[in-house]
């Protein structure tokens, strides 16, 4: 199915006086923010939402006439991007359908040394485990979490569940903030690490310097004159000190890299990008034998996803609504919301889930891979759906990898990778009411199971909740429920 | 803080009537004539589809309001939404609540996440197994809504939702792949299953009667609504010849549920799937189910984990008429006029190419009474689909008669090797499947038992044995031929619902 959507008009900040009671009950309504809706902004939203049923309807029949005509909403050039022959609403329309499209033989799903609907993936190349994204992003609504039943069992052996790595799928809201503040945290590592070189270059001795980007520590780096580095005692993140901040180990430093890997692994649909770099560098293991570049898995389709695809899913990702915090309607619960958000402090949560970060800049840019031209740009704040907050982000994250201990740690060590298997990122919180089960592998149903399961550098704030009194505990439970996402008023199916 | 302050602190704020929900009391205060459990229809979840769509989006926005705030409440006060859920069947039989309240309670529990202490898994099986251990199941999912979500509220699984029954617990290829199905219109077609049965019943006494009266074997046609089920032949001394009989088991049964047809009833196959999915035992499981599917542990804890009473007799009925009570599909036509065009050419081609051989467009349908007899001693449930259900309802058009556009004849088929599951599940061939309705099907993305096919003519592509001859005359067709039928599947869905998900 395609959505053909363009962006939801905000309903629940747009708020009346009238103070709407329950059908049938006297009891007022605990709406979300305090108050009802108005009339004119629920008008809005069905017109939103029954407008984008109508085109999706119509969708519908026109894919049942030409089975292809789904495919031609995710085709669009690099090239036309470049050109500015598209603005970023229309690329949000060419992420959205990417997001929705089943990938069937046809798109050059499959891979032809797998068996249909594998499971298990098979190491490196993935399995063939879903059709589209946004089939495994189905909790909380669209572009949402994970449940239990989908989690992704990745780098096994392509049959055996105990052989895989398991993972759940987290929200993909307001990615794009993410990335943006983790380039920012990169760019002060960086500038950290190359002052660090001068300096050692300017007075001939080696030096030794603090890392920290928005705050957050990272370790230390020594500079020798020579210009080399020493980077052993840099913590949290790789030497590379790129901040990596998708994927539950923080291993994938851009969001195209990341809705391509996806698609690879899950629907064993290769982008063209990754056909060229088998070109220059047959990857047989990930990408498969060829032999013809243009088609490494040899499923006799090719250019399966253009780059443009990829471009059009990024920009889709980054204005996509962000989660937002909505506290209890009884006074009662918000007070005791009031102390959760304290307690959250006072026993060390906030030490890695920081309650927001801030961005210094606003300006989100989408680059080529390929073709050198400029990027597409646009300001995070000011296009996509509402909401989008602002400059202060409240990610409750410091995009930065902790050893979680070794009741958490995977099962298996990931090929190619020397992140250990304990080591994990620190996963953003907002949105976290609707995507539950939670933890990597979906193995805690609810939020005081998920802290309970914490260990290695959370273990004290962890035997900090398991000794605080029941009420104090109910009080934190209560503040995390408030990370939520806007009601959203849609047409179902 | 103290929970009694927060009750105090919701009373102030909010009222009486809402404390009455909230279950902050541990201990409910007893009133005449009400619950003596802690069940509680919390408003939720309804079965109305207001056709003012202004009203039927405040009403969306309303349920989402009380679902964020009792969230918080249940973790004020945990477990106070399973307890919610938790209705006594003394209580039903009481008739304390309507059928709208019992198909809230049973949303309730179908939206759930069940944690260990609601006696979710079982002591001597994993926390989480996504292939099955054998008949005893996974657990492999923590709330019925989490595989029943595409298409709207109790719908399809997606592909990576797929179950794998019957395994070793750990090897894809040993268990069976079964793509969870859409629940719409689930109490209509058990009532067609009953109605169906009861006809080959009656055939069958009379078959016997006869063979007793004249002492000689008497062989019969078996037909219900219409559908063929082969011969059976009764001897005077009761016995039968079953062999001839076609596409149902020899306790002429019929069994719409489950994709190989295996359960007759929507409360067996709820249970089941408690059991399998989420390792609740209902209390009569308890009593009656064989060691094999419930543990060994025995007693009142068969899977040993230490919880009793999982699921009361109570919450089986709720589940039971929330399921029975879904929504029935749709069609809707295109807007365009040159796919209204081949709309006609398509629902020829239907019958045409044989398609609604199997596929049987319609059923008639004697009563719209959804009767759930008692297990307990009590009187039976009744709710009528026709009035209590979740809108749309089932009506009709002429009065007098009922018809179920379904496109099933509820009969299993053999649909050939390709399609064929690599062993038998509980003794039906490996090629046999029920007939699914085709109702809905355009919400139920993706098709076939296992999840297999993508889009609806890789699907009738996949059919094989018995559908062979139907499927090659599709693919015979021209390419503009093969559009009208798609188009005409195309208009099988659901009705339009604002809802916030």
């Amino acid at each position: 199915m395609v959505a053909l959507r363009s962006h939801w008009r905000l309903v629940a900040l747009l708020l009346g006086s009238s103070f709407l009671a329950a059908a049938g009950g006297d009891a007022p309504i605990p709406w979300p923010h305090g108050q009802a809706p108005t009339s004119q902004a629920v008008t809005e939203a069905i017109e939103d939402a029954l407008g984008l049923a109508d085109r999706d309807r119509e969708e519908e029949f026109r894919v049942a006439v030409n089975e292809a005509d789904d495919s031609e909403h995710i085709f669009i050039f690099q090239s036309q991007i470049d050109s500015h022959y598209y603005d970023s609403d229309w690329l949000f329309r060419f992420g959205d359908a990417f997001f929705t499209h089943e990938f069937r033989p046809m798109d050059g799903a499959g891979n032809d040394s797998l068996p249909p609907l594998q499971r298990v993936h098979s190491a490196l190349k993935g399995g063939f485990d879903t059709y589209s994204c946004s089939g495994c992003h189905s909790v909380g609504g669209a572009d949402g979490a994970g449940s239990l039943t989908q989690n992704a069992f990745v780098f096994g052996d392509g049959e055996h569940f105990s052989s895989a790595n398991v993972r759940n799928a987290p929200t993909v809201l307001g990615l794009g903030f993410v990335q943006l503040l983790a380039e920012e945290m990169t760019a002060e590592l960086v500038e950290i690490r190359d002052r660090a070189i001068l300096s050692a270059a300017h007075h001939g001795i080696p030096v030794k310097f603090p890392l920290h980007a928005k705050d957050i520590p990272f370790g230390s780096i020594i500079a020798y004159p020579d210009g080399t580095i020493d980077a052993s005692k840099v913590e949290g993140v790789d030497g590379d000190l790129v901040v990596k901040p998708f994927g539950w180990k923080g291993n994938v430093a851009k969001l195209r890299r990341f809705a391509e890997e996806a698609a690879r692994i899950h629907f064993g649909v290769q982008s063209h990008v990754l056909a060229l770099q088998w070109r220059d560098n047959p990857d047989y293991e990930k990408l498969g034998p060829g032999p013809d570049w243009w088609d490494p898995d040899n499923d006799g389709v090719q250019r399966e996803i253009e780059e443009g695809v990829i471009t059009a899913a990024a920009v889709y990702l980054t204005m996509l609504e962000i989660p937002v915090m909505i506290p209890p309607f009884d006074s009662g619960l918000r007070q005791r919301w009031g102390a959760g958000a304290q307690v959250f402090e006072s026993i060390g949560c906030a030490n890695c889930h920081r309650t927001q970060l801030t961005l210094q800049a606003l300006t989100y840019r989408e680059y080529p891979d390929t073709t050198g031209a400029p990027p597409h740009e646009f300001n995070i704040l000011a296009i996509g759906d509402h909401p989008r907050g602002t400059y202060n982000v409240q990610l409750f994250s410091d995009l930065k990898r902790h050893d979680m201990g070794p009741e958490l740690a995977d099962a298996h060590d990931e090929p190619r990778s020397s992140i250990p298997r304990s080591v994990f990122l620190t996963r953003p919180l907002w949105g976290l009411a609707e995507s539950a089960p939670y933890m990597h592998d979906g193995r805690a149903t609810t939020i005081p199971e998920a802290i309970l399961a914490h260990g290695g550098e959370a273990q004290e704030a962890r035997d900090a909740f398991a000794a605080l009194d029941e009420d104090a505990q109910k009080d934190l439970h209560v503040y995390l429920l408030s990370l939520s996402r806007e009601s959203r008023l849609t047409v179902l199916p | 803080m103290s929970i009694t302050r927060t009750c105090l602190a919701i009373t102030f704020a909010i009222g009486a009537a809402f404390v009455a929900a909230s279950g902050c009391s541990l201990e409910p205060t007893p009133v005449p004539g009400a619950s003596k459990g802690t069940a509680k229809p919390l408003g939720i979840h309804t079965t109305e589809l207001d056709p003012d769509l202004e009203k039927q989006a405040y009403r969306a926005l309303e349920r989402d309001a009380l679902r964020r705030e009792y969230r918080f409440y249940d973790a004020v006060d945990p477990g106070f939404l399973w307890r919610s859920t938790r209705i006594e069947q003394a209580d039903i039989d009481a008739r304390v609540f309507g059928p709208s309240e019992l198909f809230q309670m049973g949303a309730q529990l179908f939206n759930l996440p069940f944690a260990t202490q609601m006696g979710y898994g079982a002591k001597d099986l994993p926390r989480f197994s996504r292939v099955h251990n054998g008949k005893r199941g996974g657990p492999d999912a923590i709330k019925c809504a989490a595989c029943h979500w595409r298409g709207g509220p109790g719908g399809a699984g997606d592909a990576a939702d797929n179950a794998y029954i019957d395994g070793d617990g750990d090897t894809q290829s040993s268990a069976l792949a079964r793509n969870p199905r859409s629940l719409v219109g689930a109490g209509i077609v058990e009532l067609l299953g009953r109605e169906m049965t009861a006809e080959l019943e009656k055939t069958r006494d009379a078959a016997l009667a006869k063979a007793r009266a004249t002492g000689k074997p008497v062989r019969e046609k078996l037909v219900a609504k219409g559908v063929s089920f082969g011969e059976i032949e009764m001897r005077p001394d009761g016995s039968s010849d079953a062999t001839d009989l076609q596409g149902i088991d020899a306790d002429l049964v019929v069994k719409p549920f489950g994709w190989k047809g295996r359960f007759g009833s929507i409360r067996d196959i709820v249970e089941e799937e408690l059991l399998i999915h989420h390792g609740l035992q209902s209390t009569y499981m308890v009593a009656h189910g064989s060691p094999e599917r419930i543990g060994t542990f025995g007693g009142t804890d068969p899977d040993g984990d230490g919880i009793r009473d999982e699921i009361t007799e109570g919450q089986v009925t709720a589940l039971t008429l929330f399921v029975a009570m879904q929504e029935v599909p749709i069609t809707t036509m295109p807007t365009f006029t040159d796919h209204m065009a081949m709309l006609n050419k398509g629902d020829q081609l239907f019958t045409s190419l044989g398609c609604d051989v199997c596929h049987v467009r319609s059923l008639p349908l004697e009563s719209t009474k959804y009767v759930l007899t008692n297990r307990t001693g009590g009187p039976p449930t009744e709710v009528d689909l026709a009035t209590d259900g979740v809108e749309p309802r089932i009506s009709s058009s002429v009065p007098g008669t009922l018809r179920a556009y379904l496109y099933s004849d509820l009969k299993r088929h053999d649909m050939g090797e390709a399609l064929a599951d690599e062993r038998t599940e509980n003794g039906i061939r490996r090629s046999l499947f029920m007939t699914p309705p085709l109702w809905g099907i355009l919400r139920s993305r993706p098709y076939l038992h296992d999840a297999r096919a993508q889009t609806l003519q890789l699907a009738i592509l996949a059919h094989g044995g018995e559908a062979q001859a139907a499927r090659d005359a599709y693919a015979a067709l021209s390419e503009d031929d093969k559009a009208t039928v798609r188009v005409f599947l195309t208009t099988l869905v659901r009705a339009r619902r604002l809802d916030v998900p």
